[in-house]
C-alpha cells in the first residue's frame, strides 16, 4: 500500500491511503455507499452500478468499487442527480423482482429491501413484465428462486472462487439471464455440494435452505412421538445474532430452554456425539497409523466435503475416515441404543437436528447411513430456521432462563465444543490420540497453529516415536489445494481436517445472516463466533473426549470398544463415486 | 448389422472427430481458449450441442460444465436442440426491417407452421431470425443454410419452401 | 534487410508471371461478381452458365475470373467483358437469359452492338492496367467517392494472391520490414491522423504507441471483424473483396507494437468471408508474408481466425477478448485498457477491419497523402453501407467531410419511388436518427456526435415518409435489449423497460408521461451502463425524441401513426390514412367481396357524410398507404366507393339518418363547401338547427365552382346537398357575410358560428404585364365555366402551374375545343396534381412543358400577346426535399397566346368577412387563425375550418374540419370543455373474410377503372370514369388483404 494522498469528498478534503478503490477509501472515511454485487472477499464485477459516484472530469458516473483514488480527486457521493440515478437503478431491480417482502424469509434481513428503504424508492415509474421462473425445490438442502435473483453474481463467484465447485453460472443473456446449474438441471442432480455458502452471500432470498419448519411444527404436535432434538456446537455461538444480540454471545442454555418450550421431549447435545466421533476417528487413525493403513486420513464430519470428494476426487475416498458425522452418530445411538434403553420403537422416535449447516439436510437422506433400513435423522433445520421457529412460536429467546441439556447425551468435553470451528476436530482428535498413543497427557492442549482463519494450517506433533504432520483446510478451494499437495507428496501429512465452509461450522450455510455491520465471511464476525466455542472449551473441566464419562459408559453398555465391530455397524459408513448430471470436471487442472 | 449398432457407430465416429479436433487444439497449447472453436466444431459435427457433448468437452478442456453451459447459452449461434435440415435465418436487420422482413417472417411461420427458433416435425426446417446478414442492398433477405435469398416477397417465400420440400422428397425417395 | 526486398521481388515476379501466363494470353477476360451479395443476386448461376457454355461451345481464349463487390448492390449481378484494346463492356442486373445472350452475341458472334446493352457505356479502349479506372470511372455512383480501403474491391480476384500482388500487394509490409523501425511506423500512422473506424474514433497511432510501450514479449493484435450492427456490411464486403489488405495491415501493426500473433474475430454468419480469409492466410504463409521470419527477416507474425457466435456485444473490445478466451462475451470495466491488459491479460492492440485496411496505403503513399483527405480532425475516408430507401444501395467509401446530402442524393441517387426523405440513421443501434434539417452536416466524428449520433462502424440507413420513427426506435431497442449481455443493471433491466414503453406507445396505449419516462431511462442508461454498447443503446430513442417529438405526440396524444406503420395503433392502413378518421373502408370492401352490397352501402353512408362526392373527387390517401400496393397495386378504394354510390342510386336504396332529439339551438355556417356541408351534416344529426350562408347562387363551394363537370357532375353534387337539406339544414344562397349581414349580427341569433368560406382568390404570378385582361385566374375561369357564364378566351391558352387546378383548367379548355399548353417549372415527378389526372390530361392530348417558368408578358405592337419563358434546371435540394428549379441562363424563349391562366395557388378572401369581429385574427397568409385542434377562433362561439384556415387543401381535409367543428360546437353549446378526444380507430364493422380458392387467389383479375374513350371526350363534359361493374367490384374487393383482420402485435 502506498502513501497518503488527499481526496476531496463532497467538497471536504480527506487524507486516504493511495492504491485503494474509492469504495474502500470512502468506507474508511465513513461514507458507506450502496452496493450489491460487491463482496470484499470476491473478485470485483462492477455490474450492479449501485455504488456510482460523481468524479470531477468524468463524463459518466464512476463505480467506486472499481475506480482507484488519486491525488486531488474530487468526488461527490450524494448530489441530487446521483441520488436520482441510484434510485432509478434500484427501481429497475425492484421492477423485475416479486417484492413479496411481507412473506419473504429475508424480510428485515435483505440487502435489496434495505437499499430500497434507504434510497427511498416509493412510487414506481417503470413497472413492467416480471420474471417468471419455476422455483427449484428439487434439493433437500438448497432452494433456488430465480424470480428473486438480482443477478449480482456473488453466488457464482463464491462457488467458483472460494469453493472451487463451479456448480452454477450465468445462463442466457440480457433480461433472460439467470443463475443456473449446468444444463439448467434441478439442483439436486447437479454438482452442487450443498455447502450453502451461496446462501450466505446472496443479498436476497434467491438462494435459501429448503425449509422444514412447517413439517417440524406439525411433528411437534404429534403426541405419540418421542421428540428428541440435538444441537450442534456452532448453533449456540451464533443464534443470538438472529435476535439482535452482539455476535460472540453464548446462547447454549437459552437455546436448550426454548427447544423445550417448542415441545421437544429431550434436548441433547451434538457435542456428546462429537466426543464419540473423536473416539472412533481417533482409534481409526491410530489403527491406520500403526497397521500401515491408508494415510493421510481425512476427516468426514463435513457432508458437503464428502459429496465433493465423491464427485470430483474418488481417488481420495479410501483416505476419508469411515466415521459418520457427529450428527449421524447421535441419531444412530438414538435409534438403537437409546430406543432400546427407553423401550421405544425406533420408528416412534423423531430425531431432529439443529445445525449450522445446509448440507446436513442432504446428509440426513443418505441411504448408506441407515441402520437396518431405519433412517437416522428425521428432520434437520438450520440455526436460521430454529430462530424463525422460536419467533414464530412467540418465545422470547433472549430473556428465557437458561436450562441444561438432558441426560445422558447432554454431557460433553471441551474438545467436542471446538468441533464447530476450523481446526477444532483436529485439535480434539490430537488431544485424545496423543494420550491414547503415547499414554500420557499432552501438556499444552491448545494447538494454536491450528486456530485462526488461514486457508491451510499445518502442524507437526511428536507422538512418541512418530512425528505426526497434520493439516487443516476450510473452504473447498483450500481443500482442493491440500489434495493437490497430497497428490504431489502423499507422505507429507498423516492426518487432515477438511471443513467445507470457510471458518468451519460457525460460518455454515445455515447460520444467521450477517447483521448490518458485517458481511458474510467477515473475519471479525467469525472470530467472535469462534471465541464462544473456545471459551466454552476453556470453561470445562473435562477437555478431552475420551475422558467423557458418559462416552465411557456408552462403550461399556453398548458399543463394546472404539472402532470395534459393533461400533462399525452403528457408527461408520462407506463412500462411493458419484456422477450426477454435469459432473465431469471441477475446472482445476 | 442392425440399425441401432449402425447409429451407435456413427455417434462414436462423430465423437472421435470431435476429440481429435480438441486434441489438435490442445497440442497447440490451447485449453480454455479453444472453447469457441470447439463449440463451433461440435455444432458442425452434430448439428447442435447436446449435454453429452458439453460433458465431453468439459472433460477434455477442463472447463466446468456449468461454465460451458453459460457460454453455449450466451451465444445465439449455438443451439442445444437438434435442428432441421434447412436452417432458415430471416434477416431482421434495419434495412430488411424497413423493407418488410417482419412480413416475410410471418409468412414463413404460417407456411411452416412453426414459431421462431422451432423446428418442423419432419426435421426439415428450422426457423431463426438474425440481425443483419450483411446484404442490406438486397433487402429483404433470408439465408437458408449458407445460401442467401434476396429481395423477398411473401410469394417468393412460399415458392422457395415448396421447392425445398420437393427437393428433399426426391432425396428421400432416392434413398428408399 | 536487403534479403527481404530480394525475396519480395522474387515472389512478386513469379506471381506476375503467373498472372500474365493465364491472363494476358487470353483474348477475353470475364469478371463476374462473386461476393455474398452478388451470389445472392444469382451470380453463381451466371458463373456456371458462362463456364458451361464456354466449355460446350469451345470458345477459345476466354478466362473467367471472380471479383469482389464493387459496392453497387442494386445493379447486381454484374458481368464485365474485357478485351485488351477494345471497348470494355459491363453488364448489370444480369440474369441467366441475359447471360446466354451475352455469350451468344458478344463472345461467339462478336457482335457487341446487338448484345444486351447497359446504361453504362464506355468509349475508351480497355487497358488491363486501367482496370480500376474502368470499374469506378464513368458512373455517377462513384463520382463523389474516394477509394482507399476498398480500392481493390471489385478489381481483383480475392481468392488469388497473385492478383493482390499485382496491385502492390505486401509492398508496404516489405517496406516497413526493410526500412522502418517500429517507432517510425507508429509515427507515420500517427501523423496520418487515422482514427479508429470501429466507431469511437480513437487515434490509431496513439493506440499503437500505447501497446508498443508496454513491456514484455507476449503481445497480441486483434482484428475486430465482429460486425453486428443491423444494416451494416462493410467488413463483410471488404473481407470478401480484398482479404489480404487486412492481413498486411495486421502484420504491419504487429511489427509496430511488437506482437507476433494476431487474431481475427469474425462473425460466424459470414461463411464466404471466413473461407476467403482462411485461404488468404494460407497463401500468405506460403508466400512468406506470414509465419516465422517473414521474407527472411527476424520478424515473425501469424494470424488465426476466431469465429464469433452471434453476440453483438462482442464488438465491444473487452467482451471480444472474453469471447476469444472462451468465456461469455461480457464486457468488463475499463481501465485497465486492453493496451495494458488484454488477451490473456497481455498488452493487446484491437483495431477494426477498416482501420487495418488503411495501413498499407498510408505506408505506401505516405502520411501526407492520406492526411490531405478529409477534415481537420477526421482524416482519410470512411466506408458506409448505404441502405434503406435510397435508389443506389451499396457499399461506398467517401472522403471525410462530405455532407449527408451528397451521400444520399449524389451517390445514393435520392429517395426511392420519389418519396420524401425523413431521416438518416448512422451508427446503427448505437447511433441516432438525423433529420432533414441537418443533411448538410459534414460527415466526421465530431459533427455526427454533436447531433447525438455517432459515426459508428458505418451503417447508414435512409428512411422515408413511410417509416415511423417510433417504430424504428422500438426496433433498435428490441435489438439492443435482445443483445444486452445482462451484466449491468441499467442495460439489462432498463432497455427492457424502454422497449415496453415504446411498445405501449406503438400499440396506441401511450400516455404523455411515457415520453418523460423514456427520456429519464435513456439518460440513466447512457450515464450508468457498464460498457459503450449499453451507454449508447438509448441513442436512437433519445435522438428521435429530440428530432421527431411530433411523431411521439401523434402516437401518444392523437393515437395516430403518421407513417401508418405501427400495427397496434392502426386497424388497417387505409382507414388510418383517411382524413375522416373512420371511413369504414375495410368493412365495406370486405362486404363487397362477399357480395353483400346493401350492407356495404349501409356502412359507407353511415361513416361518410358525403360519399358521392368522396367517391369522385377524394384524393384517396387511403390508397397510397394500401399494403396491396407493395405487392402489385393498391386497391382502388375510391373506385369501390363510386361503385357503392352508383349502386345505391341505381337500386334507390333509401338513405336514412338517425337524427337525435331536436334541439332549439341554432348554428350558422358560412360557406357551403365540403367543410360547411360536413359540419351541417353532423350538427343536424345531433339535432341542431343549422343555417348555411352561401355567397354564390349555387351551393357546394369549390365542389360546385372549381371541379369540372366531367369529374363531378352537378346532378350528383346536388343530390348529396339535397340529402343534407332533408336533414333540416337550411341553405341561404346569395347571402354574403360582411355585406348586408355582419358576422357580429349573426351572433345574436345563432349560438355558434362556423366560418368555412374557403380560399378562392387566385395568387398572382408576380411577373411584368400580368395585370391585363388576357390574364384570368384559374378559379375564376373554372367558376365561370361551371356556372355557365360566358367567357371569351381566344384560341390559344396557356396554363401556368402543376397542381390540380392547372390540370382541371387545361382539360376544361381542351373540352372547349381550344389549344392549350401547360407550363410547369419543375419535373413531372414533382407535380402536386394527382398522378392519374396528369396521365388523363396527357392522354387527352394536352401538352405539358416541364422545367419552364414565365418571365414576363409581352404585348406586341399589333396587340398580340407573348409570354417570355425561361428554361429551368433542377438545383439544390430545398426544404421540401425537392430540387429547387433554377433558371438556365440564356434559355429564354417566347410563346404566343390569347389567354394566360395562372393556376399556382389561392388564398382566402377574409378581410371583410370578419370586419367588426376583432377577436377573430388573420394570419399573414390571410387565413383565419384558429386553435389547430379545436378550430376555435379568438372569438367565443366562432369556429373556422376548411381552406379558410389551411389555404387551398383537399376536399377530405375540409370535410375533416367540418366534422371536428361539429363536435366542438356541440361541446361548446353543451357547456362542456372544448377539447378533442382521441381514440384508436377500429373497424366500423367486423366483417368476415371471404373464402377463396388457391386458384382464385392467383388468377383473380385486376380491372382498371373503365374510362370514357378519349375520342368521346371532345367538346363535352361527360364523366370520364365510368365505374366498376358488380363483377369487377367484387374482384377488386377480393384483392384486399384485409389488414383489419390481421392480429395486432
Amino acid at each position: 500500500m502506498g502513501n497518503t494522498i488527499t481526496i476531496i469528498v463532497n467538497n471536504k478534503p480527506y487524507p486516504v491511503e493511495d492504491g485503494q478503490t474509492i469504495m474502500q477509501a470512502l468506507d474508511k472515511i465513513g461514507f458507506h455507499l450502496p452496493r450489491l454485487c460487491y463482496h470484499p472477499k470476491l473478485s470485483v464485477e462492477g455490474a450492479c452500478r449501485m455504488c456510482i459516484v460523481e468524479v470531477e472530469g468524468s463524463n459518466n458516473y464512476v463505480t467506486s468499487c472499481t475506480a482507484k483514488v488519486a491525488e486531488g480527486m474530487k468526488i461527490s457521493t450524494n448530489t441530487a442527480e446521483l441520488r436520482k440515478a441510484r434510485r432509478d437503478i434500484l427501481e429497475l431491480l425492484l421492477d423485475s423482482h416479486p417484492v413479496d417482502c411481507n412473506t419473504c424469509e429475508r424480510n428485515g434481513n435483505c440487502e435489496l429491501q434495505d437499499l430500497a428503504r434507504s434510497i427511498g424508492v416509493k412510487i414506481r415509474q417503470f413497472e413492467g413484465e416480471k420474471k417468471q421462473y419455476e422455483i427449484d425445490l428439487s434439493s433437500p438442502a438448497i432452494t433456488r428462486d430465480p424470480n428473486k435473483c438480482i443477478l449480482c453474481g456473488r453466488c457464482i463467484r463464491m462457488c467458483s472462487e472460494i469453493q472451487g465447485v463451479n456448480a452454477i453460472d450465468f445462463t442466457n443473456r440480457g433480461f433472460d439471464s439467470t443463475v443456473v446449474t449446468a444444463f439448467n438441471s434441478p439442483i439436486n442432480s447437479s454438482v452442487c455440494i450443498n455447502c450453502g455458502q451461496c446462501i450466505n452471500v446472496c443479498p436476497t432470498a434467491a438462494l435459501s435452505e429448503k425449509y422444514y419448519t412447517v413439517e417440524l411444527f406439525r411433528e411437534l404436535s404429534d403426541s405419540k412421538k418421542i421428540k428428541i432434538v440435538q444441537i450442534a456446537p456452532a448453533v449456540r455461538a451464533a443464534i443470538g445474532e438472529a435476535f439482535g444480540m452482539e455476535p460472540g454471545t453464548n446462547m447454549e442454555k437459552q437455546t436448550v430452554a426454548t427447544l423445550r418450550k417448542l415441545g421437544f421431549d429431550k434436548v441433547f447435545d451434538t457435542q456428546f456425539s462429537a466426543d464419540l466421533t473423536i473416539m472412533e476417528e481417533g482409534y481409526e487413525f491410530l489403527n491406520r497409523l500403526t497397521n500401515n493403513g491408508i494415510l493421510p486420513m481425512i476427516t468426514s464430519c463435513s457432508p458437503a466435503w464428502i459429496k465433493y470428494a465423491e464427485q470430483f476426487h474418488d481417488e481420495i475416498l479410501p483416505n476419508i475416515s469411515t466415521c459418520k458425522s457427529p450428527m449421524s452418530m447421535m441419531s444412530s445411538i438414538l435409534k438403537t441404543y437409546y430406543a432400546k434403553k427407553i423401550g421405544a420403537d425406533p420408528l416412534n422416535i423423531l430425531s431432529v437436528a439443529v445445525m449450522p449447516c445446509v448440507a446436513k439436510k442432504y446428509e440426513a437422506q443418505r441411504e448408506e447411513l441407515k441402520i437396518d433400513g431405519i433412517g437416522l435423522t428425521d428432520i434437520v433445520i438450520t440455526t436460521r430456521e430454529l430462530a424463525w421457529m422460536i419467533k414464530s412460536a412467540g418465545i422470547d429467546l433472549v430473556s428465557t432462563k437458561g436450562e441444561e441439556f438432558d441426560n445422558i447425551f447432554g454431557f460433553s468435553s471441551g474438545a467436542a465444543t471446538i468441533f464447530g470451528v476450523t481446526g477444532g476436530v483436529m485439535e480434539a482428535a490430537l488431544r485424545s490420540a496423543y494420550e491414547l498413543y503415547v499414554g500420557e497427557t499432552v501438556v499444552d492442549i491448545e494447538f494454536n497453529e491450528l486456530r485462526g482463519f488461514k486457508g491451510i494450517k499445518e502442524a507437526e506433533i511428536k507422538m512418541g516415536d512418530k512425528n505426526i504432520r497434520v493439516a487443516v483446510a476450510h473452504g473447498i478451494g483450500n481443500a482442493n489445494a491440500i489434495l493437490e499437495i497430497v497428490k504431489e507428496d502423499p507422505s507429507r501429512y498423516q492426518f487432515i481436517e477438511i471443513m467445507s465452509c470457510p471458518g468451519g461450522c460457525i460460518n455454515g450455510g445455515g447460520q444467521p445472516y450477517a447483521g448490518s455491520e458485517y458481511i458474510a465471511l467477515n473475519e471479525n464476525l467469525l472470530e467472535k463466533r469462534a471465541s464462544v466455542l473456545y471459551q466454552i472449551d476453556r470453561s470445562k473441566t473435562i477437555r478431552r473426549s475420551h475422558e467423557n464419562p458418559e462416552i465411557q459408559r456408552l462403550y461399556k453398555e453398548y458399543l463394546e470398544r472404539p472402532n470395534g465391530p459393533k461400533s462399525h455397524k452403528i457408527l461408520h459408513t462407506r463412500y462411493a463415486k458419484k456422477s450426477p448430471r454435469g459432473v465431469v470436471y471441477n475446472g482445476k487442472m | 448389422m442392425n440399425n441401432n449398432l449402425k447409429i451407435r457407430e456413427d455417434i462414436d465416429d462423430r465423437k472421435e472427430k470431435l476429440v481429435k479436433f480438441i486434441d489438435e487444439k490442445r497440442g497447440k497449447g490451447y485449453n480454455k481458449s479453444a472453447l469457441m472453436s470447439v463449440l463451433h466444431k461440435a455444432q458442425e459435427i452434430y448439428g447442435f450441442i447436446s449435454t453429452e457433448v458439453i460433458e465431453e468437452i468439459s472433460m477434455c478442456l477442463g472447463i466446468p460444465t456449468a461454465s460451458i453451459w453459460g457460454v453455449v447459452t450466451f451465444y445465439h449461434f449455438f443451439t442445444t436442440k437438434p435442428r432441421g435440415k434447412y436452417i432458415i435465418s430471416v434477416c431482421l436487420g434495419t434495412a430488411c426491417y424497413v423493407r418488410g422482413s417482419k412480413r416475410i417472417l410471418n409468412k414463413l411461420k404460417e407456411v411452416l407452421g412453426i414459431g421462431l427458433n422451432e423446428t418442423t416435425k419432419d426435421r426439415l426446417f428450422t426457423l431463426e431470425a438474425k440481425y443483419c446478414l450483411g446484404c442490406c442492398g438486397l433487402s429483404p433477405v433470408m439465408m437458408i443454410n449458407d445460401e442467401v435469398y434476396e429481395k423477398l416477397t411473401t410469394k417468393k417465400v412460399v415458392e422457395i419452401i415448396k421447392n425445398l420440400k420437393a427437393e428433399s422428397e426426391v432425396h428421400y425417395s432416392e434413398i428408399n | 534487410m536487403v534479403n527481404a526486398l530480394k525475396n519480395l521481388k522474387k515472389v512478386k515476379q513469379k506471381a506476375l508471371q503467373e498472372l500474365l501466363d493465364d491472363g494476358l494470353l487470353s483474348e477475353s477476360r470475364i469478371y463476374i461478381g462473386m461476393s455474398t451479395c452478388e451470389i445472392a443476386a444469382g451470380s453463381k448461376k451466371i458463373w456456371d452458365t458462362f463456364d458451361k457454355r464456354i466449355k460446350e461451345k469451345g470458345i477459345k481464349g476466354v478466362q473467367l475470373k471472380q471479383k469482389g463487390c464493387e459496392g453497387r448492390c442494386n445493379v447486381e449481378p454484374t458481368v464485365e467483358v474485357l478485351q485488351e484494346g477494345k471497348v470494355p463492356f459491363k453488364y448489370i442486373n444480369v440474369d441467366i437469359k441475359r447471360a446466354e445472350e451475352i455469350i451468344k452475341k458478344h463472345l461467339i458472334e462478336n457482335n457487341v452492338e446487338s448484345a444486351p446493352r447497359t446504361k453504362e457505356i464506355y468509349t475508351d479502349p480497355f487497358r488491363l492496367t486501367d482496370r480500376s479506372k474502368f470499374v469506378f470511372g464513368d458512373v455517377d455512383f462513384f463520382k463523389k467517392q474516394k477509394r482507399i480501403t476498398l480500392r481493390n474491391c471489385g478489381i481483383i480476384d480475392p481468392e488469388n494472391i497473385n492478383d493482390y500482388m499485382s496491385v502492390r500487394g505486401y509492398e508496404a509490409l516489405a517496406k516497413v520490414l526493410t526500412s522502418y523501425t517500429s517507432e517510425q511506423v507508429i509515427e507515420e500512422i500517427s501523423k496520418s491522423g487515422l482514427r479508429g473506424r470501429g466507431g469511437a474514433g480513437f487515434p490509431t497511432g496513439l493506440k499503437w504507441k500505447l501497446v508498443s510501450q508496454e513491456k514484455g514479449n507476449e503481445k497480441y493484435v486483434i482484428c475486430n471483424a465482429d460486425e453486428g450492427d443491423p444494416g451494416a456490411f462493410m467488413d463483410r464486403s471488404a473481407l470478401e473483396g480484398d482479404p489480404h489488405i487486412v492481413l498486411e495491415g495486421m502484420a504491419i501493426a504487429g511489427y509496430a507494437v511488437g506482437a507476433n500473433k494476431g487474431y481475427i474475430y469474425i462473425r460466424a454468419e459470414y461463411p464466404l468471408a471466413i473461407k476467403r480469409l482462411k485461404k488468404a492466410i494460407n497463401d500468405a504463409r506460403e508466400f512468406d508474408f506470414l509465419g516465422g521470419n517473414i521474407l527472411g527477416t527476424n520478424f515473425s507474425f501469424d494470424i488465426e481466425l476466431v469465429l464469433g457466435a452471434g453476440a453483438f456485444v462482442c464488438g465491444e473490445e473487452t467482451a471480444l477478448i472474453h469471447s476469444i478466451e472462451g468465456g461469455r462475451g461480457t464486457p468488463r470495466i475499463k481501465p485497465p485498457y486492453p493496451s495494458v491488459s488484454g488477451l490473456w491479460e497481455k498488452p493487446t492492440l484491437i483495431n477494426n477491419v477498416e482501420t487495418l485496411a488503411n495501413i498499407a496505403a498510408i505506408i505506401l503513399d505516405g502520411y501526407k497523402q492520406f492526411a490531405s483527405i478529409g477534415t481537420k480532425d477526421s482524416k482519410g475516408t470512411k466506408v458506409f453501407a448505404l441502405a434503406g430507401k435510397v435508389n443506389n444501395t451499396g457499399l461506398i467509401e467517401v472522403p471525410m467531410g462530405i455532407t449527408l446530402r451528397e451521400i444520399i442524393y449524389d451517390i445514393g441517387g435520392g429517395i426511392k419511388d420519389g418519396k420524401k426523405f425523413k431521416a438518416v440513421l448512422t451508427g446503427g443501434p448505437s447511433g441516432g436518427c438525423i433529420p432533414e434539417k441537418y443533411l448538410d452536416t459534414p460527415v466526421d466524428y465530431d459533427s455526427l456526435k454533436s447531433l447525438g449520433s455517432i459515426m459508428g462502424s458505418g451503417g447508414m440507413i435512409v428512411l422515408d415518409e413511410n417509416d415511423c420513427m417510433i417504430d424504428v426506435a422500438r426496433y433498435f431497442l428490441e435489438f439492443t435489449q435482445n443483445e444486452s449481455c445482462g451484466k449491468c443493471t441499467p442495460c439489462r433491466e432498463g432497455t427492457k423497460r424502454m422497449l415496453e414503453i415504446l411498445t405501449k406507445i406503438t400499440s396506441g396505449n401511450g400516455e404523455e408521461e411515457d415520453i418523460e419516462k423514456l427520456e429519464r431511462l435513456g439518460n440513466l442508461i447512457k450515464k450508468t451502463a457498464l460498457c459503450g454498447l449499453g451507454q449508447s443503446a438509448p441513442n436512437p430513442v433519445i435522438t428521435t425524441l429530440k428530432y421527431f417529438s411530433d411523431e411521439y405526440t401523434a402516437h401518444v396524444k392523437y393515437k395516430k401513426c403518421p407513417a401508418v406503420v405501427c400495427k397496434g395503433i392502426i386497424s388497417s392502413p387505409c382507414q388510418h390514412a383517411c382524413f375522416l378518421g373512420g371511413s369504414g373502408a375495410p368493412s365495406y370492401i370486405g362486404l363487397i367481396a362477399r357480395g353483400e352490397f346493401n350492407g356495404a352501402v349501409d356502412v359507407l353512408y353511415r361513416e361518410n357524410p358525403l360519399p358521392v362526392i368522396c367517391s369522385r373527387v377524394c384524393h384517396h390517401p387511403c390508397e397510397s398507404k394500401c399494403r396491396r400496393g407493395a405487392i402489385d397495386s393498391p386497391i382502388n378504394i375510391r373506385g369501390l366507393k363510386r361503385f357503392l354510390t352508383d349502386y345505391a342510386s341505381k337500386k334507390e336504396i333509401p338513405i336514412n339518418h338517425d337524427i337525435k332529439a331536436r334541439k332549439d339551438h341554432k348554428v350558422a355556417i358560412i360557406g357551403s363547401g365540403p367543410a360547411g356541408l360536413t359540419c351541417a351534416y353532423y350538427l343536424a344529426l345531433n339535432g341542431y338547427k343549422v343555417t348555411i350562408f352561401e355567397k354564390l347562387s349555387v351551393a357546394g363551394g369549390m365542389l360546385a365552382t372549381a371541379i369540372p363537370e366531367y369529374r363531378l357532375p352537378k346532378k350528383q353534387l346536388n343530390k348529396e346537398i339535397e340529402n343534407i337539406k332533408r336533414m333540416g339544414v337550411e341553405i341561404k344562397l346569395n347571402s354574403e357575410i360582411g355585406k348586408s349581414i355582419k358576422l357580429n349580427d349573426l351572433k345574436k341569433e345563432f349560438r355558434a358560428i362556423f366560418v368555412c368560406c374557403g380560399a378562392g382568390k387566385g395568387l398572382k404570378l408576380g411577373i411584368e404585364g400580368e395585370e391585363q385582361e388576357c390574364v384570368i385566374d384559374a378559379v375564376d375561369f373554372l367558376t365561370k365555366v361551371n356556372t355557365g357564364e360566358k367567357i371569351s378566351i381566344g384560341k390559344k391558352v396557356l396554363v401556368i402551374g402543376g397542381g390540380n387546378a392547372a390540370i382541371d383548367t387545361a382539360r376544361t379548355i381542351k373540352r372547349l375545343g381550344r389549344e392549350v399548353n401547360v407550363l410547369y417549372r419543375r419535373t413531372k415527378n414533382e407535380m402536386p396534381a394527382w398522378k392519374e389526372e396528369v396521365e388523363e390530361a396527357i392522354n387527352e392530348g394536352i401538352n405539358i412543358e416541364f422545367l419552364v417558368a414565365p418571365v414576363r408578358v409581352i404585348t406586341e405592337s399589333d396587340g398580340s400577346k407573348k409570354l417570355e419563358c425561361s428554361r429551368m434546371k433542377p438545383g439544390e435540394i430545398d426544404a421540401s426535399g425537392r430540387r429547387k428549379p433554377v433558371s438556365v441562363e440564356g434559355s429564354e424563349f417566347t410563346i404566343e397566346f390569347d389567354t394566360l391562366i395562372p393556376a399556382i395557388s389561392q388564398r382566402p378572401d377574409t378581410e371583410y368577412i370578419i370586419k367588426g369581429s376583432d377577436d377573430v385574427k388573420i394570419t399573414k397568409w390571410k387565413t383565419i387563425e384558429v386553435n389547430k385542434e379545436t378550430l376555435c377562433t379568438g372569438c367565443d362561439g366562432i369556429f373556422a375550418g376548411g381552406d379558410v384556415i389551411s389555404g387551398p387543401d383537399t376536399v377530405t381535409g375540409a370535410m375533416s374540419h367540418g366534422k371536428i367543428a361539429a363536435e366542438m360546437i356541440d361541446k361548446y353549446i353543451q357547456g362542456k370543455e372544448i377539447a378533442r378526444e382521441y381514440k384508436v380507430t377500429r373497424p366500423a364493422l367486423d366483417v368476415g373474410l371471404v373464402e377463396m380458392t388457391e386458384g382464385e387467389i392467383e388468377n383473380l383479375e385486376r380491372f382498371k377503372m373503365p374510362m370514357l374513350e378519349i375520342s368521346e371526350r371532345e367538346n363535352n363534359f361527360n364523366v370520364t370514369e365510368l365505374g366498376f361493374s358488380e363483377y369487377q367490384a367484387v374482384c377488386e374487393a377480393k384483392h384486399c388483404l384485409r389488414c383489419d383482420k390481421e392480429e395486432r402485435e
